[in-house]
């Protein structure tokens, strides 16, 4: 490490150009943080596709085209009608994967949404009030990890019937353990800080020391395990859904386009190609922006 | 030391409790009809009305709690309506591949993740480094169900060297391990490298360095064996993805445990499957972590006093 110091060059002449233009700036933190602006990137594709998957889809997503088939009832391969093939019933493999990101997103996102309030109120309160209150909510948090969170949503999932917005419930709310026990983590360490004493002496109620002082210090660990999570959950719904307990036909979604493809991959292999790419792409980028963001809002990294 | 295991036997044991009451309430709080759900969709009333006289549906929720654990200090996990066999002994009878499977798969996961890890950590902001960590996000990144079967098209239907799935020799075991270890694998890497570089700066290695020992005898036996700890202590944790692979895994690959047991069910919406299952591997990884623990405590004794 020591002979690492001679090598890095002297400081750049950062205080010279006092006021650089924005576009330059922009380009240097893109070349500072590839991946952060490579992840935002595909996720504002992904945005897009799924808003504007009404509008720039070719054909419905459910509509089942005899021209679809051939014959002997092999999907079609890609065409200019079918720009990614067909699926097992004639449908268009674009569209769907258009439309499946509609389903992702909307999963992962309120479905992390709902992992966040949980897990934040639990990791602050416990990590706040400490004692018994700690022991309780920890052993609660204990639990909750205890279940591997694919299978516990394939069990709330089981009971309460298959659908998209049970899928989304299930993983939201029994999915929030890993933010706890971070959030709490991060509250031990900064509720003995002067800045939250001195609140303390001023009289401030507990909620707002909690709420208004801490949480807005522990903030960048938050925001990077969510962006994280996003990408998690989306697989999980994934999981489900090619399970055959998520996301139900013919609503399209990736995991249950691959799960058809299942029976067809061997003569229409884009049935499985095009789906679990869209899937990998979309965890990819949350991955990426997840992983940004944290080197970003590393201290050891605001120098750059 | 043996007031740490103690305390961390209780504190299983409240665990434990924890997941009885979350099945419990999972079976027969939630569900609007209780005796219905566990029946199955089709079963005709008799059954019904004969399932909720035997579990004592009709009485209060706490007594039926204690009836429940009851049940399942005494193995009764309840009785699958599609096959009308015990789920206890249905589960007992699928552990063996999956044990087999889960092993594979865990093995995969170690090598290719390690020597890539001690790769990355000695190349460390080199060009192999940043190809190995893209390569890893990218592995994190997949479906599991999705590189099984792409593996599948390719390397056993396109070129057949492997069966199209199935359960067997250590033939059938290749694929189905290769899928888990290729998505896993960048976890254990990630951390090795971390946890290299941070023991390379130690002043341990610096002396090796000093006492002239050789690049790969100071990365060998001073910097992996160091590093190491955080690793073992991933595999704790890694145990329950490793569980929820297994299930995905075997689904992709037809593969006879108790994922393939699992995945039946849910096609059937058989509940007391479902629930046996997910109770089980809740069950497995809380004991896991437990004894993860308490090995821990007699190696390191330094674990116990945290």
């Amino acid at each position: 490490m020591a002979a690492m110091q001679f090598e890095t060059p002297p400081a750049p002449a950062e205080a010279a150009p006092p006021a650089k233009p924005f576009t330059r700036k922009f380009w240097k933190s893109v070349r500072d943080f590839p991946m952060l602006y490579l992840g935002a990137l595909i996720i504002v594709l992904l945005i897009l596709a799924a808003v504007l998957a009404p509008v720039i889809s070719p054909h419905n997503p459910t509509t089942q085209f005899s021209d679809g088939l051939t014959e002997s009832g092999i999907p079609v391969g890609p065409s200019a009608k079918f720009p990614l093939g067909a699926d097992n019933l004639g449908r268009d493999i674009l569209s769907r994967v258009l439309y499946g990101a509609q389903v992702s997103l909307l999963v992962g996102v309120i479905s992390t949404v709902i992992n966040l309030v949980l897990g934040v109120l639990v990791g602050t309160v416990a990590g706040y009030f400490g004692g018994w209150v700690d022991n309780v909510l920890m052993r609660v948090t204990d639990v909750i990890l205890a279940f591997p969170l694919l299978l516990f949503a394939m069990a709330l999932v089981a009971v309460l019937g298959p659908s998209l917005w049970n899928v989304l419930f299930a993983i939201g709310v029994l999915g929030w353990g890993t933010m706890a026990r971070v959030v709490r983590g991060q509250v031990l360490a900064v509720k003995e800080f002067e800045y939250v004493q001195a609140e303390r002496a001023l009289g401030a109620s507990n909620t707002r020391i909690m709420f208004r002082v801490i949480l807005p210090n522990i903030i960048g660990p938050v925001i990077v395990l969510s962006t994280l999570n996003v990408g998690q959950n989306i697989l999980v719904e994934a999981g489900l859904s090619f399970l055959g307990i998520g996301i139900q036909p013919p609503t399209p979604s990736w995991g249950n386009m691959i799960e058809a493809g299942m029976q067809t991959y061997q003569v229409a292999p884009w049935t499985l190609w095009f789906p679990g790419l869209a899937l990998v792409i979309a965890v990819l980028g949350f991955n990426l922006l997840g992983d940004g963001l944290r080197d970003i809002l590393d201290p050891r990294n605001t120098q750059h | 030391m043996y007031a740490y295991i103690l305390r961390r036997l209780f504190s299983a044991v409240i665990v434990l409790f924890g997941i009885s009451v979350v099945t419990f309430l999972l079976i027969y709080a939630i569900p609007a009809d209780p005796a219905r759900m566990i029946a199955g969709p089709k079963a005709p009333e008799s059954v019904v009305l004969t399932i909720r006289h035997q579990l004592g549906l009709d009485q209060p929720l706490p007594l039926q709690y204690i009836h429940y654990v009851w049940r399942l200090l005494h193995g009764d996990l309840g009785t699958s309506y599609t096959y009308n066999l015990p789920v206890a002994t249905m589960i007992v009878q699928r552990l063996w591949p999956t044990a087999e499977l889960a092993l594979g798969c865990w093995l995969a996961e170690l090598i290719i993740g390690i020597p890539l890890g001690i790769y990355t950590a000695r190349h460390a902001r080199r060009l192999g480094d940043y190809i190995v960590s893209a390569l890893a996000l990218i592995g994190i990144s997949l479906p599991l169900f999705w590189l099984g079967l792409l593996l599948l098209y390719w390397l056993a239907y396109q070129v057949p060297i492997f069966p199209l799935g199935g359960f067997g020799g250590l033939r059938y075991l290749i694929l189905p391990s290769l899928t888990y270890g290729i998505t896993g694998a960048a976890y254990y890497t990630r951390l090795l490298k971390s946890s290299m570089l941070e023991v390379m700066q130690q002043d341990y290695v610096r002396t090796a360095r000093a006492k002239g020992a050789g690049e790969s005898r100071v990365t060998f036996r001073h910097v992996v064996r160091n590093a190491l700890i955080p690793v073992v202590t991933f595999a704790g944790i890694d145990f329950s993805y490793l569980l929820t692979g297994v299930v995905l895994v075997e689904a992709t690959f037809n593969w006879n445990g108790f994922g393939s047991l699992a995945y039946t069910a849910i096609q059937n919406l058989d509940v007391p499957v479902i629930m046996g299952t997910v109770l089980l591997v809740a069950v497995a990884v809380v004991l896991f972590n437990l004894i993860v623990d308490i090995l821990y405590s007699v190696i390191d004794p330094r674990i116990r006093y945290s």
